[in-house]
């Protein structure tokens, strides 16, 4: 019966008649920006359908079709064409025009009137006088502090706010910069990965398909979180095997063949136990060419040498070189390098044993050459490459030169001083780090059956290439984030899945893929920080490679939160007095309270947001944000699934809100006396000087953003697809034409990521951008060149005697496992008082993080927050389904109510995060009463001891009903400080309150 | 004859929510009320004494069942609830007098009183969309393409869900998408001798 | 499910309304009552069925669009409008022939009491009727027949009773009616602890643990406790108290003294009525509370 689809002309008439009725309310005249970009719906009673992308989370590149009518948003759906998403639009972007239109935006500049803590009384102010009071805010608080007392506080990253999060870096010079909330989620992952391999390895490609479907601590399938909901099930349910991590039954997760039902917190006890089962059982059989070959495995280590190194990552020097920049690290490093045996020998080139020629010899690691090789190898595009899925994937075509490295064994070696002494390869030190983790101690440490490791070990172990391991933020929430971050990856690697198909493609941090485009709209001719500068970012005397860490790239672009409420609060280790923010909370990292005082106790804070979140309300100056259906930008995964794609503005802004990132940053720079792109650096010499303005428009932004793609460019930019295709565009109009045609490009057509194993081609190491003839050079951008299974950097910086703490459970640099601090065996004491573990961030679709609370589309589906408690412990606690309960850890207390859910392990509980209430006053609004960063450790040795993520899950908390007796007001329901209750049931009248408004009241 | 079905692979369905919104848009139902919600069934121990982690879960998307013998209709005293030709049920909402007997009568709860208007609302099936030869806002908008929509006197190959990347929609007969089910994986929400037409397509575990 | 109080009044003056005929028709049969108390009769049931009708409009939200297709016959409203209209046409009846009888004899012939018992029989069962509905089950069986018949039985006994001593009827028919009442409040407490009873043996299907996202301070259905709660549970004081004690056995009570003392007639029949009207409504808001959705999930 259903022969033709959606046809256009129905949907039109669908839509209009469904929008006439739901949407739009009354007709008033909508004239559109003095933009010329065809795609805006313009005309009186015009309808159109505006191809662009989705920004209703912080994550996915999901293409959607918006169709605007009369100058408003009626209606958006997925774009089928989309390759990342496939037609995916989650609830999220679905009810995006109920966020666009929504009576309590903010719209227009506001300063306050009241002293902080109290209801802000907000003022409405010009924009000028705004932009003007926020530049003398923060202008006096640096003559006064100087440049690093400024800090900024960001939530996750949307593509449109980067320069925001990126802006005080380059303009401001203070180092405390970033997304605090990247500390606790995904930058200790790029961070981790950067170290070992390359930054963005832990995303995953799934559009080509996984022989295993690897979800650890995901929740794909609802957070989006880089790989669509469609795709995720649709790779899923391809899959030969799935495999799922996780302390409690997730929503894909119910249909894992294998799933390991860990303890909380014990992810990295998992990891070494799967790791143990991949080199130890026989039924697993992991790539030995690539551990030979590509990781660092060979390379001779002796402990009875001195640490010795050099300076890696220097500044100006392309290796080393990060997305953003580079900051020198002193490697220091037990492997034996030519230095060690040989008077005036290279400290660059490190040990191996050659068992063909029986001898001692040296990969050159500056140059990625084995001894003997004179030339790079690149697999032979007849021989030993086949097309798969449009992409060019090679085999590995063995050693370039006639040697095979040992593995095994332990050498004698005579020092450069005469000493015999014994060394061995890596690999060696890794087996025997793993050897204790066999299923048995495994099973006692993480609470999953023994058979269910091997189980899962051998599916995935079977033969290399089954795909990547998809894992997310749960691995970096138990105090050792760095170091279980590795452990998949090396899991993944033994099994030659990095970079392969479905494999850990990474994608937006990663060179030539990059250089398509220029980084969207961030002012892309900025130098950096000082090194000496930027080492002075707080928390940096415990956790010294933050400053490279910021250098990585997107999320890793971070400072340690609890260090900056104690430089804020008690002027340790300097005094930190003022605050940008854009999209933060205060409870996105670090325990609430202790951020709330700190805030409200700044001399200066100014900020830029859609909404008056409770952190906004102890601002002194807040600007009108746009919403993404306001704003045009290039858009592009960060995620493993390699597309591009355009979010195109589609309405006019409302009152005076502008595009944060762009118009707010420029006109702020300008205000405080910088330029936003300094014209006096140039990133190349050959850099037409039409192309540095100080203070670009946002049409010069979004041109530039594309410029990459420019045919007429004097000296190519971007490196083409492995056919020779490049996409070329005139500007960003043209760019936005030609999205509206194609919808998003695959990468894999028109950039080097239609390579897989790029470390093959030598796509995962900088090149000398001076230099447009250096070859591309093998390898990974590491200290070795190599994928490090020990992890020079960790050795360097947390290994044994180092000035810092040593890595928990490390081994030489070989990363291990960490007992989470509170924990019934690390804390028996605290057990007895508290004895239920915690365990947090679940994903509801409806929310991002703290955001849709008050679209009445979202809020109504889940009213109110929730925990997840086994029946057997709630009938322990006399604790029933839909029983408000109180939540207390030693740091605090909040209320959420009863979900019993057999699926999570008994004695844990599982709590909704980031509630708070909008329908609750200023300036509150009710954040403290069911949100769980409340409880949130923040004393330093909760932290993870190398990027000081604070531990957010695996602590714990007592249970307990909340009843008329202990509770406010009487009242188990959560209340506002005058008693009024949240909004708990979807027939709440309040809720209608929120529905759109087109004529909003102008204050 | 013909019998508009929906029929939702419960193993592809992961709660994403996007049949609640998307229906919500589609046909303006009231803040506060549904024609669709799911339903987490579990997770539940697999077996008589089985223990975590031997649980199971599915999630049940339920809106209107179109019943072959449909409660609702019979006890509507104007009509205004009536089958159509398609096999589904609609209200004729000139003609309700808002006695609300059919949301007494419907074992499903998935008929109420709009407030505004005074009379009862439910799932239409997005008679709008489907007339005009479109599927429903929840068939399209499905995040994990487990809701597909035919006609069952037709059989599963007349079945279509969500759009492949050329915009066709895809087929249940496709395994790519819908692997392998025989008749016992094939369900339907209990019945009070009103006959939902509505299927479910649950492996693996127990239908509860 | 929530209590639909116009409907609750509309059934309850229903069953008072056709019970009055019914006992109407009793007394028709046995040649008993006035010219005066027979009039007296018809007009306090129409009076009472306005009412009953009058509350069963405020339940509906477009009574205007009733006459919009109306006459669904398989719907119990339309087949409890037939009834309404076909009890006002026989009180027509009975009206006319009621004028030209002359008092000091029968004043209503016999085939004027059957009819009204016979419109009094089905009224009952119409009643009943449009609420057996599959979907619920503590509704959806023959419980619910007796309890509509139980009430309208002892709510027309005692509403007769009450008339026949405020009209000063005969010591007999007052003794007559007193004895009904009397045994009819032994039948509505018979007929409401067999529905308890009854509902307390129903079982569900069961899906285990469930969760609705949109509702989640919502308590885990529990249908069995839903029904076992008016004979031990939450609605133990609607049910015995109001239901059992007051709506039933105040009834016998009144009537069995009734009997005796006709000098007592007025205020005991007074109570009777009074009682039983509000142990109808307190029955009536149990049948709402246990008449949980057979799929109780949603």
């Amino acid at each position: 019966m259903l022969d033709s689809s959606l046809t256009r002309r129905s949907f039109f008439k669908i839509a209009a008649a469904t929008a006439g009725a739901t949407l739009v309310a009354s007709e008033a005249a909508s004239t559109l920006l003095e933009s010329s970009n065809p795609a805006y719906a313009d005309a009186a009673d015009d309808v159109k359908v505006i191809h662009s992308t989705c920004r209703g989370c912080g994550k996915m590149e999901c293409g959607n079709l918006v169709t605007v009518r009369n100058g408003r948003v009626v209606h958006i759906e997925g774009d089928h064409r989309a390759v990342a998403s496939r037609g995916n639009l989650c609830v999220k972007g679905r009810a995006a025009v109920q966020a666009l239109y929504h009576p309590d935006r903010i719209r227009y500049p506001l300063i306050r009137t009241t002293p902080k803590g109290q209801d802000p009384k907000w003022r409405r102010v010009s924009h000028d006088e705004a932009i003007k009071y926020m530049a003398d805010g923060l202008n006096s608080v640096i003559e006064k502090y100087g440049q690093h007392a400024i800090k900024t506080l960001h939530g996750t990253g949307r593509i449109t706010t980067y320069a925001t999060e990126a802006y005080p870096t380059y303009l401001l010079q203070t180092a405390n910069t970033g997304s605090p909330a990247g500390v606790i989620c995904k930058g200790p992952r790029l961070s981790a990965a950067a170290m070992i391999c390359f930054p963005g390895a832990h995303w995953c490609n799934l559009i080509d398909g996984q022989k295993v479907n690897f979800q650890w601590g995901t929740n794909q399938e609802v957070s989006n979180y880089d790989n669509s909901c469609r795709v995720t099930v649709d790779e899923h349910v391809k899959a030969e095997t799935t495999i799922c991590v996780g302390p409690r039954m997730q929503n894909l997760g119910k249909e894992a063949d294998i799933w390991l039902d860990l303890r909380p917190g014990t992810d990295d006890a998992i990891a070494l136990g799967l790791l143990h089962q991949c080199v130890f059982n026989s039924n697993c059989h992991p790539d030995m060419m690539f551990v030979k070959k590509w990781t660092n495995a060979p390379f001779l280590y002796c402990e009875d040498i001195e640490p010795s190194g050099w300076t890696w990552a220097g500044w100006g020097d392309p290796e080393g070189k990060q997305e953003m920049g580079s900051y020198p690290l002193n490697v220091r490093t037990r492997i034996l390098k030519e230095s060690d045996l040989v008077e005036g020998g290279d400290v660059r080139k490190m040990a191996y044993w050659d068992t063909k020629s029986n001898s001692l010899q040296f990969f050159d690691t500056k140059k990625c050459l084995w001894q003997g090789q004179t030339e790079y190898q690149y697999p032979d595009r007849d021989k030993d490459c086949v097309e798969y899925k449009g992409g060019i994937l090679a085999k590995d075509p063995g050693f370039p030169v006639d040697i095979d490295p040992a593995l095994e064994g332990s050498f004698e070696v005579e020092l450069k001083d005469g000493r015999k002494v014994k060394a061995e390869p890596v690999w060696e030190m890794f087996k025997r780090h793993l050897k204790p983790w066999d299923e048995n101690h495994t099973s006692e440490i993480t609470g999953v059956a023994p058979e269910k490791i091997v189980a899962a070990a051998e599916a995935y172990c079977e033969e290399p290439g089954k795909g990547g391991i998809v894992f997310n933020l749960p691995l970096e929430h138990a105090g050792n984030s760095i170091q279980t971050s590795m452990l998949p990856l090396m899991l993944s690697a033994l099994m030659n899945n990095i970079d392969s198909p479905g494999g850990q493609r990474g994608c937006e941090n990663m060179f030539f893929t990059m250089d398509t485009f220029f980084q969207y709209h961030i002012p892309w001719a900025n130098n950096t920080l000082d090194p000496v500068e930027q080492a002075k970012v707080v928390g940096g005397d415990r956790f010294p490679l933050t400053p490279w860490f910021q250098m990585v790239g997107g999320a890793a672009l971070y400072h340690d939160p609890i260090s900056a409420a104690e430089a804020i609060l008690y002027d340790d280790p300097y005094p930190i007095r003022g605050m940008l923010s854009n999209s933060g909370q205060h409870f996105n990292s670090g325990n609430a309270w202790q951020n709330w005082q700190a805030f409200e106790s700044l001399d200066f804070y100014g900020g830029w947001e859609l909404w008056h979140s409770p952190t906004i309300e102890l601002a002194d100056v807040v600007l009108p944000a746009a919403h993404f259906l306001e704003v045009s930008v290039l858009r592009y995964t960060q995620g493993g699934e390699g597309a591009i794609g355009a979010q195109v503005q589609c309405v006019k802004r409302q009152g005076e809100a502008s595009w944060d990132s762009a118009d707010i940053c420029g006109e702020l720079s300008k205000e405080m006396g910088y330029e936003y792109w300094p014209t006096q650096n140039k990133p190349l010499p050959v850099w037409p000087d039409k192309w540095m303005k100080p203070w670009p428009t946002e049409k010069d932004m979004l041109d530039m953003s594309v410029l990459p793609m420019n045919p007429d460019l004097p000296f190519p930019i971007s490196v083409p697809a492995p056919d020779g295709t490049q996409l070329h565009v005139k500007d960003w109009d043209d760019y936005v034409a030609q999205y509206q045609e194609h919808s998003q490009w695959n990468l894999k057509e028109i950039s080097p990521f239609g390579y897989y194993y790029r470390f093959q081609w030598g796509h995962f190491r900088p090149r000398n951008a001076e230099d447009q003839n250096a070859p591309f050079v093998p390898g990974f951008n590491t200290p070795t060149g190599k994928f490090e299974l020990l992890s020079t950097l960790l050795e360097s910086y947390h290994g044994k005697n180092t000035k810092w703490q040593e890595a928990p459970g490390s081994y030489n640099g070989i990363p291990g496992y960490r007992e989470p601090v509170e924990s019934p065996f690390s804390a028996p004491e605290l057990y007895k008082e508290y004895p239920i573990i915690l365990t947090s961030g679940r994903r509801n679709p409806l929310y991002f993080h703290n955001e849709g609370r008050q679209q009445p589309w979202l809020r109504e589906l889940t009213p109110c927050p929730s925990f997840q408690i086994h029946p057997d412990t709630a009938a322990e606690l006399g604790i029933e389904q839909g029983d408000w309960c109180w939540i207390e850890s030693k740091r605090g207390k909040i209320r959420e109510c009863a979900d019993l859910f057999y699926g999570i392990r008994p004695g844990t509980i599982e709590c909704d995060h980031q509630w708070w209430y909008p329908e609750l006053s200023a300036p509150k609004h009710g954040w403290d009463l069911s949100n769980v960063n409340v409880l949130v450790n923040m004393d330093h040795e909760s932290q993870d001891p190398i990027c000081g993520t604070c531990n957010c899950r695996a602590y714990l908390v007592k249970v307990y009903k909340a009843t008329p007796e202990n509770s406010p007001f009487g009242n188990p329901c959560p209340c506002d400080d005058d008693g009024t209750e949240i909004i708990h049931t979807a027939t709440d009248p309040r809720l209608k309150e929120w529905l759109p408004t087109y004529e909003y009241e102008v204050v | 004859m013909t019998q508009y079905t929906i029929v939702t692979d419960l193993n592809r369905c992961v709660s994403c929510l996007n049949c609640m919104v998307a229906c919500k848009e589609a046909n303006d139902v009231p803040i506060g009320n549904f024609w669709i919600k799911i339903l987490r069934v579990g997770p539940n121990p697999k077996f008589e004494g089985a223990e975590y982690p031997d649980v199971e879960m599915y999630y049940l998307p339920v809106s209107c069942q179109h019943c072959k013998n449909p409660s609702c209709v019979e006890v509507c005293p104007t009509g205004a609830s009536h089958k159509t030709e398609n096999g589904t049920i609609q209200v004729d909402k000139d003609k309700c007098i808002g006695c609300q007997f059919c949301v007494m009568a419907c074992p499903y709860g998935v008929r109420y009183l709009n407030e505004e208007q005074g009379v009862v609302e439910k799932c239409t099936r997005c008679y709008q969309k489907t007339q005009e030869g479109e599927l429903p806002a929840c068939v399209v908008s499905c995040g994990g393409r487990a809701r597909w929509f035919g006609d069952m006197d037709k059989g599963w190959d007349d079945f279509r869900g969500s759009l492949d990347a050329n915009g066709e929609p895809l087929r249940l007969t496709d395994e790519d998408y819908i692997k392998p089910f025989t008749d016992a994986d094939v369900h339907s929400l209990p019945d009070s001798g009103n006959h939902p037409s509505d299927r479910f397509i649950l492996r693996n575990r127990v239908w509860r | 499910m929530e209590v639909q109080y116009p409907l609750v009044f509309f059934t309850l003056f229903l069953c008072l309304s056709s019970g009055m005929l019914l006992f109407q028709g009793v007394c028709a049969l046995r040649g008993a009552g006035t010219k005066k108390f027979h009039t007296a009769m018809l007009a306090a049931e129409l009076v009472v069925l306005a009412v009953g009708g009058f509350s069963s409009f405020l339940h509906l939200h477009h009574w205007e669009r009733i006459f919009n297709g109306f006459g669904h016959l398989t719907s119990g409203i339309t087949q409890e409008l037939i009834g309404i209209v076909v009890t006002v046409v026989v009180l027509a009846v009975l009206f006319g022939v009621l004028r030209k009888a002359e008092d000091g004899e029968r004043v209503l012939p016999k085939w004027c009491g059957i009819l009204a018992v016979v419109v009094g029989v089905i009224m009952g069962f119409v009643c009943a009727h449009s609420y057996f509905m599959p979907a619920r089950p503590a509704w959806a069986n023959l419980t619910l027949y007796l309890y509509y018949y139980a009430s309208e039985l002892v709510l027309g006994a005692a509403g007769t009773w009450l008339l026949a001593a405020a009209l000063h009827e005969d010591e007999a028919v007052g003794a007559l009616l007193a004895k009904l009442t009397c045994v009819m409040g032994i039948v509505s407490a018979l007929a409401i602890l067999v529905a308890g009873f009854y509902w307390t043996t129903i079982s569900f299907g069961d899906v285990g643990y469930s969760f609705h996202t949109t509702d989640p301070t919502a308590s885990l259905p529990d249908p069995s406790a839903a029904l076992a709660a008016p004979m031990a549970g939450s609605l133990a004081g609607l049910f015995w108290g109001g239901a059992v004690v007051v709506g039933s056995l105040v009834a016998v009570v009144a009537g069995f003294f009734g009997m005796k003392k006709a000098e007592q007639a007025l205020p005991l029949s007074a109570a009777a009525l009074v009682c039983s009207l509000m142990g109808g409504v307190c029955f009536r808001v149990v049948l709402y509370a246990v008449g949980v959705s057979f799929y109780v999930y949603f």
